[in-house]
């Protein structure tokens, strides 16, 4: 087949999944990744870390990784896609140019979502989501100790956690509690313990009413009439798909880019994978947004597969994630319970660490630990393996580690086995 | 192309209980913190289960991928998946990605830990007292298959025949500056070349079953005159060997040319309709030793030609079979730098159509006999034997006999006698080994 040309717009964690895997399949097609960003592609991910110092800007960039270099993609930096014309199989810059493609992927990410809370604009609105915000961060926090966060998910920790080791003062609001999506209560309090002992405070339960003040000195309106004051904000209150420019094309679009199994969109030649995606939820087959670093990865290998004509088919996303803070580990992997599922778990106050597993039928659905010794790759082979459990929950939920790992290593023989018959 | 590379096997749920030696060794190695190694001890009595488990050195690492600071990289030259300390932010993704267990955190330092093969010589393997742990050198044996193929394609020999495989094997880690000596059997097909397609592009002397080593000693001889030191490799069939031409194979070898001697063992004369020849097993049934009557196929035990060969106090003796391509291929080697006499390889090769065996079993064959003790893996240098390969718990007999239809008459008594003779003759290899050992000890004292 001749030599194609792949478009990739974005150059984030999906963005060179896909290109890696178009590489390994098809070593003379054109790949070209195309970032809004100014910058050489590197994960966001690491960006808490930059904050902690535990590692600098120049050890940010991907693509000095010589894993990469070989992959021979063109970069297009801080260049903007503003539509797509499927017809003549065409994407149009913010400049106006235009560039034909093969394929083209839609791997655009996510960009914050921000709240609808008044004088928001007044304080200009930081989040932490992109190398810019980070460096924006960065400035305002220039002879100051002391900054409130407003979220409690994933990226809200991880900062929380950065600016502690950092040794900021920090203050969390919390809607609810932190880490809901992914933890019990008994765990999340575990966790609020660990944050407060290193003298974090927290808000749980509370919502931002107002923000007064600039962006130097802020006054924080909070429900049940408490007021507090802090050098700087940041709102970590989740992201949503940036499918904005793809308005007019055509594409089929819910909250994200709506793909089938194999990453393709209702359009020919045209793919979607990572945050902006609405990809097939592993347990019940039905679209939803998964915008987690494993699940960028493996669509973003399945689209780079099915781009590069190989067959692929995504099993769909698992909600997984896992935090280390102050030598402790909190991970989650799968669902966390509903009605017709059989729950084992750590139970009662006091408790310095905690489990959960969760079943459906024969199966293992969910898994989330923190402060136990197991490896939490390998729940996430049960899950995803569907491998049947038996009669020995009561085992895995005891001696975690041993079970899952047997279970695991028994079923890679099994299949290996079978695979030789 | 995908490239192959060592893997550090661990074998399956074998370990002794409560035992984690290899955990042990690579700490004391690697990390010196308790708790962090690049292996990991699994007990679970409740289930007896005992093993060890490590990272695989996947060939599209996922911990590769997720990584956000790009710290982890997989090596194009060893294939070993490493980590870069100063890179690693100690995240943990990798071991929320990784589903095999493969990828360890040290809380100490904050940072992610793995098996890097301690470079390509693995502590573990040494600490693990049963020997469980190896590492599989598939990398060399690829290495090997890529190699340009001494001959072109098409070959009259029977399907399932496993001489083609070995033959292009043999002159891929033999290489092409090699003399090759072919005789009566089927091993010649692919050297003499039998259609208008099968053709060899290493020069090929034909000889007489009666001469081979006789011509090889010529050959070799004449190069030397000339000023040359050829690379002269007999492949030729058991009858050739064990029978025929065993006279002038036993001279050269006591005369010490400097020949590689390759005998492909298929027992019997297949190529002409599968008549019995030395090397028959005993209660095989062939054309010439049936089943029916008084005949219970042959009645003899064979010769056991490589410790015929060994007796002759040569530098080098070897057994062999295809479904251990490394192991054959070490032996190759080792024959090929020798320079003061003569190499003998013994390789065991299975016949599907003298057999009676089904075609795609020819492997399974290969590996069942070297599982049973059928065909043990050993060397000899100058008489100072070893086992190459060993088999902890060795397969009851009936695991390879129940494989073709040569066996096919043997009840529980004939797997019994078969059985015995297997033992009588691993005993006696095993013997050997242990005299060795001792005498080694000894001389170690003294």
């Amino acid at each position: 087949m001749a030599p194609r040309k792949h478009l990739i717009i974005g150059a984030g964690t999906a963005a060179l999944a896909a290109a890696r895997k178009i590489r390994s399949v098809s070593p003379e097609d054109e790949i070209k990744l195309i970032t809004k960003e100014d910058f050489p592609p590197y994960c966001v991910a690491a960006l808490p870390y930059l904050i902690s110092g535990r590692i600098q800007e120049s050890g940010l960039w991907l693509v000095e990784n010589d894993h990469l270099r070989e992959l021979r993609f063109s970069l297009a930096r801080g260049e903007e896609v503003t539509e797509i014309n499927p017809d003549k199989k065409q994407i149009m810059y913010d400049t106006g140019e235009r560039e034909r493609y093969d394929t083209l992927l839609i791997a655009s990410g996510s960009h914050p979502v921000k709240p609808d809370i008044k004088g928001v604009d007044k304080c200009d609105f930081l989040p932490f989501h992109t190398l810019g915000d980070f460096r924006r961060l960065q400035q305002r926090l220039t002879g100051k100790r002391d900054i409130t966060i407003y979220g409690g998910g994933l990226v809200a920790i991880e900062l929380a956690i950065a600016l502690l080791e950092a040794g900021y003062r920090v203050t969390l609001i919390v809607r609810s509690r932190i880490l809901r999506q992914y933890f019990d209560p008994e765990a999340s309090d575990i966790m609020r313990d660990i944050l407060s002992g290193k003298s974090a405070q927290l808000y749980e339960g509370y919502t931002i009413e107002e923000l007064k003040g600039n962006k130097n000195k802020v006054e924080l309106a909070l429900s049940h009439s408490t007021v507090l004051d802090t050098e700087a904000i940041v709102i970590c209150l989740g992201v949503k798909p940036s499918v904005a420019f793809l308005a007019d094309s055509g594409i089929a679009l819910h909250d994200g880019v709506l793909v089938d199994r194999a990453m393709r969109t209702n359009i020919n030649h045209i793919y979607a994978a990572g945050d902006v995606a609405e990809a097939p939820d592993f347990f019940t087959g039905t679209p939803g947004l998964s915008p987690i670093l494993p699940s960028a990865i493996s669509q973003g290998k399945i689209a780079g597969r099915t781009m590069a004509d190989e067959e692929a088919v995504y099993e769909g996303w698992v909600p997984m994630n896992i935090v280390h803070f102050f030598g402790h580990r909190a991970f989650s992997v799968g669902r966390m319970a509903n009605d017709d599922t059989r729950v084992l778990q750590t139970i009662g106050q006091g408790q310095k660490n905690f489990k959960k597993l969760v079943f459906q039928g024969d199966s293992l659905i969910g898994a989330s630990f923190l402060d136990v010794d197991v490896f939490p790759g390998v729940f996430q082979y049960l899950i995803r393996n569907r491998v049947p459990i038996g009669p020995h929950a009561e085992l895995l939920f005891e001696k975690p580690k041993e079970t899952s790992s047997w279970l695991m290593l028994k079923t890679e023989k099994e299949e290996s086995m079978s695979l030789e018959e | 192309m995908q490239s192959f590379y060592d893997v550090l096997q661990v074998e399956y749920n074998r370990c002794p209980p409560d035992c984690s030696a290899c955990e042990a060794a690579c700490v004391k190695e690697r990390t010196g913190e308790k708790i962090c190694a690049g292996i990991t001890a699994i007990h679970l009595p409740e289930v007896e289960f005992h093993t060890a488990m490590r990272c695989n050195q996947c060939s599209d690492p996922v911990c590769l991928a997720i990584c956000p600071t790009g710290a982890i990289t997989k090596s194009k030259d060893d294939g070993i998946v490493r980590i870069n300390e100063a890179m690693c932010v100690g995240c943990g993704l990798c071991t929320l990605a990784c589903p095999y267990g493969g990828m360890n955190y040290n809380f100490n330092t904050q940072k992610a830990f793995k098996c890097d093969l301690c470079d390509g010589e693995p502590t573990c393997i040494d600490a693990c007292p049963l020997g469980l742990l190896s590492l599989l050198k598939s990398r060399n044996v690829m290495r090997y298959m890529r190699a340009e193929d001494a001959f072109s394609q098409g070959v009259p020999n029977c399907l399932g025949c496993p001489v083609e495989l070995s033959l292009r094997f043999t002159l891929k880690v033999l290489g092409h500056d090699t003399f090759m000596f072919a005789s009566q059997g089927c091993t010649i097909f692919l050297m003499r070349g039998a259609s208008l397609q099968a053709i060899s592009k290493v020069p090929t002397t034909i000889c007489m079953m009666t001469n081979v080593a006789s011509t090889m000693t010529g050959l070799k001889r004449y190069y030397r005159h000339l000023g040359q030191d050829v690379k002269c490799v007999a492949f030729v069939g058991d009858g050739a060997t064990v029978d025929i031409g065993l006279q002038p194979l036993s001279g050269a070898a006591e005369r010490g040319e400097n020949l590689i001697y390759i005998c492909c063992d298929n027992e019997g004369y297949q190529a002409t309709g599968n008549q019995r020849s030395g090397s028959t097993s005993f209660m095989g049934k062939t054309a010439t030793s049936p089943v029916g009557g008084k005949w219970r196929g042959k009645p003899q035990p064979p010769k056991y030609m490589p410790l015929i060969m060994a007796a002759h106090n040569i530098p080098y003796v070897a057994t062999a079979t295809i479904s251990h391509p490394e192991d054959y291929a070490r032996k190759l080697t080792k024959a090929m730098a020798v320079k003061d006499g003569l190499s003998y390889i013994h390789l065991f090769s299975p016949c599907p159509t003298g057999w009676r065996a089904r075609t795609e079993d020819t492997i399974e064959i290969c590996r069942l006999a070297v599982e049973t003790n059928y065909w043990p893996l050993w060397e000899a240098e100058y008489s100072r034997f070893r086992f190459t390969y060993q088999v902890d718990k060795p397969k009851p007999i009936g695991e390879f006999t129940k494989t073709m239809g040569r066996f096919s008459h043997l009840d529980d008594e004939g797997r019994g006698e078969l059985q015995r003779l297997v033992n009588e003759r691993f005993n006696l290899i095993e013997s050997l080994i242990r005299m060795n050992e001792s005498e080694q000890q000894l001389d170690k004292r003294g």
